[in-house]
């Protein structure tokens, strides 16, 4: 039971670029928030600043109102999984579930019976008096989990639980951790690099680039109502399409020009683009939102397009397209085949296209 | 292409049976020679224990007769030897771990100056450590001695360690300072029982430099009687005459012996992969 808030955190580690810049956000009790971002963003060090392994440089963390910044790892009654499980190699399983608390000094009576129960809980109970390396992949990451929960921890953190698991199992894991997670009703923090992982687990969704916190919000927020073009290339995939264009003034109307064609400025933007001077613009429009020979579009927003490469994924087809020059990616349904050469009509859904500032890269409204 | 293969493994052979028989021989025949009997000792043409009457008159010839102090020398030699592997292991344990996992100011300059005072030989330091002990009131006993290893000792010891530590994941620490360890307990607890197979061998060779040390032995326990003395320089002092060389024999083997044996219960702990398991799958 925890409320976590960081306030303008920074973490600096001697680089011309802090890791962390002004990090700031607040998790209600009993969420399971996701931090998503590429590789090297900062997510480890948010979430090592709030377990004690590192310092903020800046600004405060609060644990249900307490500034922990110094307090160390074990006044914060946390529990985290890493990325490598880290196991203790030296003990058998159920040592390394026990651990936890030994170091506390719960009872050894208590000590028993907890280790039992949550070795039922995450499906180890053979497993107790093995080593870890005489265990699998996804035994390791059970065991790393049970010696997390077993202590019934205020915030549980996880980093990249999940990325070392073949594919298959990793999908598994996401349900069952989902579950887990509601079962014990504790706060959480997840970091991944993965934005279906994101998309698919979390309550709220934190994006980071480059140590800056891009946009919190539910995965549906994020996924419609990206702030920025950061945000709206990193999630969805394949990846939102983005071109530069042109704001060019035909027929007592405003279009978005690039190379031969144009498109009308979907009528919900028409009043954001008049703050738009000439630096320019970015088109962006999803894969999904490219419609193969549309039947309810208005014309303007129907262009003749060509095939270049189709990947048929089963349910979909990854469907690579020019027009003139411009490349695109769509999912267009398997019902038909898409020949490379093949000529066709692409509708572009002007609900979901959305325009980005050219410089700022922020979404206009 | 099976035959290559088979070609270049029976010179492997060959070359490894060749340095063995060099490496081995001299031993076997100290081993061979201490317990032949005297009139056999210079026969050239006895080379196998089946030629010749085995007997144990040197060894308690030795212990009886030639070195009437073998025991107690033998006995000072394990004390100084232990004392200095547990100071040794004690003072770099702790240095080695701040080098590999702390950082502070100054770090690089510990940790190159270590590897320097490395490099040093012995008989650079012998005369500053004598007369730096001297002036403290410990040169002349065997503490004394104890503490002047450590020059010599806690550099490679310390070395080795730290280099050990890095190869433990610092995530498995981590772990367990999540879990509600403190550092110390996060050492104790984790580290140490990790570092076991490299104790193991850190501990054998200090044990072995500090068994056969002569140069320090013999300048710091130069006062002492002959009895007080380590058994390298205790052994070296008493010329061989001929008629007492069984009895030499004998005793260098009774030198050799508990670094033999040291080796072979050593040797259970230095199995490599105790980290196993520990991190990725
Ligand atoms: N202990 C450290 N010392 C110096 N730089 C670090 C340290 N930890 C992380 N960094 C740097 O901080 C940035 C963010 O790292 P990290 O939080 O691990 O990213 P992520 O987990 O998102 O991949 C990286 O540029 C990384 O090199
Ligand atoms: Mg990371």
């Amino acid at each position: 039971m925890a409320t976590i808030r960081f306030e303008k955190v920074v973490k600096d580690f001697g680089a011309p670029e802090p890791a962390v810049k002004d990090f700031s956000m607040e998790i209600p009790d009993q969420e399971f928030l996701v931090v998503v971002g590429p590789s090297g963003c900062g997510k480890s060090t948010i979430l090592r600043m709030l377990a004690g392994l590192e310092t903020p440089t800046n600004g405060n963390i609060l644990i249900d109102d307490q500034i922990v910044n110094f307090l160390s790892p074990k006044q914060r009654d946390i529990a985290m999984v890493f990325q490598s499980y880290a196991l203790y190699p030296h003990k058998n399983v159920r040592d390394n579930l026990s651990f936890p608390l030994m170091v506390s000094k719960v009872p050894k009576e208590e000590i028993r019976s907890r280790v039992l129960e949550t070795a039922e809980i995450m499906g180890i109970s053979e497993l107790l008096d093995r080593k870890p390396k005489e265990l699998s992949g996804g035994q390791r990451q059970r065991v790393a989990l049970g010696r997390a929960i077993i202590r019934k921890p205020r915030v549980f953190l996880m980093d990249e639980p999940l990325s070392n698991l073949d594919a298959k199992l990793r999908v598994k894991m996401r349900a069952e951790l989902k579950k887990l997670q509601r079962r014990l009703k504790i706060t959480t923090l997840y970091v991944t690099h993965d934005q279906v992982e994101a998309m698919t687990m979390g309550d709220r969704i934190v994006i980071v680039d480059n140590g800056v916190l891009q946009q919190v919000g539910s995965p549906h927020d994020i996924f419609y109502n990206p702030v920025n073009k950061f945000v709206a290339g990193f999630i969805g995939s394949p990846p939102m399409n983005f071109n530069n264009v042109k704001l060019v003034e035909q027929q007592g109307k405003i279009w978005l020009s690039f190379f031969a064609m144009k498109l009308p400025v979907p009528e919900r933007l028409e009043k954001a683009i008049l703050s738009v001077k000439d630096e320019g613009l970015i088109m962006g429009i999803r894969p999904q939102s490219l419609i193969f020979e549309p039947t309810e579009l208005p014309t303007d927003y129907i262009i003749p397009a060509e095939i270049t490469v189709a990947q048929p994924r089963g349910t979909e087809v990854d469907t690579e397209f020019k027009i003139g020059e411009a490349y695109f990616m769509a999912v267009f349904p398997p019902e038909q085949d898409y020949e490379p050469g093949m000529q066709f009509k692409v509708g572009f859904d002007p609900k979901s296209i959305y325009l980005f500032h050219k410089e700022t890269g922020k979404t206009l409204y | 292409m099976n035959w290559k293969k088979n070609f270049k493994n029976v010179f492997v052979a060959i070359g490894i049976s060749f340095l063995l028989i060099i490496a081995l021989f001299p031993f076997y025949w100290l081993a061979f020679s201490s317990v032949k009997v005297l009139t056999d000792l210079f026969e050239p043409n006895v080379i196998f224990p089946w030629e010749t009457t085995l007997t144990l008159f040197n060894y308690e010839f030795a212990v009886t007769k030639a070195y009437p102090s073998l025991i107690s020398l033998f006995l000072n030699s394990l004390y100084i030897s232990i004392l200095s592997v547990v100071l040794t292991l004690t003072i770099a344990t702790f240095g080695a771990y701040a080098v590999a996992r702390m950082k502070f100011r100054g770090k690089a300059l510990i940790t190159n100056s270590i590897l320097l005072i490395y490099t040093f030989p012995g008989i650079i330091m012998i005369i500053p450590l004598f007369v730096l002990a001297s002036k403290l009131g410990f040169a002349g006993n065997m503490t004394g001695l104890a503490i002047a290893y450590l020059a010599q000792t806690v550099p490679v010891a310390l070395y080795m360690m730290a280099g050990y530590f890095q190869t433990i994941p610092a995530e498995i620490e981590e772990a367990a300072l999540i879990d509600g360890c403190s550092r110390f307990e996060v050492i104790r607890k984790i580290t140490l029982p990790l570092s076991l197979p490299t104790i193991a061998s850190i501990s054998l060779f200090i044990f072995m430099i500090v068994w056969n040390e002569y140069l320090f032995a013999r300048t710091f326990l130069l006062t002492l009687s002959s009895d007080q003395f380590t058994l390298a320089i205790g052994l070296a002092r008493k010329t061989a005459h001929l008629a007492d060389f069984g009895a030499y024999l004998a005793s260098a083997m009774i030198l050799l012996t508990p670094v033999i044996i040291l080796y072979l219960l050593a040797e259970k702990y230095m199995v490599k992969g105790l980290t196993a398991g520990a991190v990725k799958g």
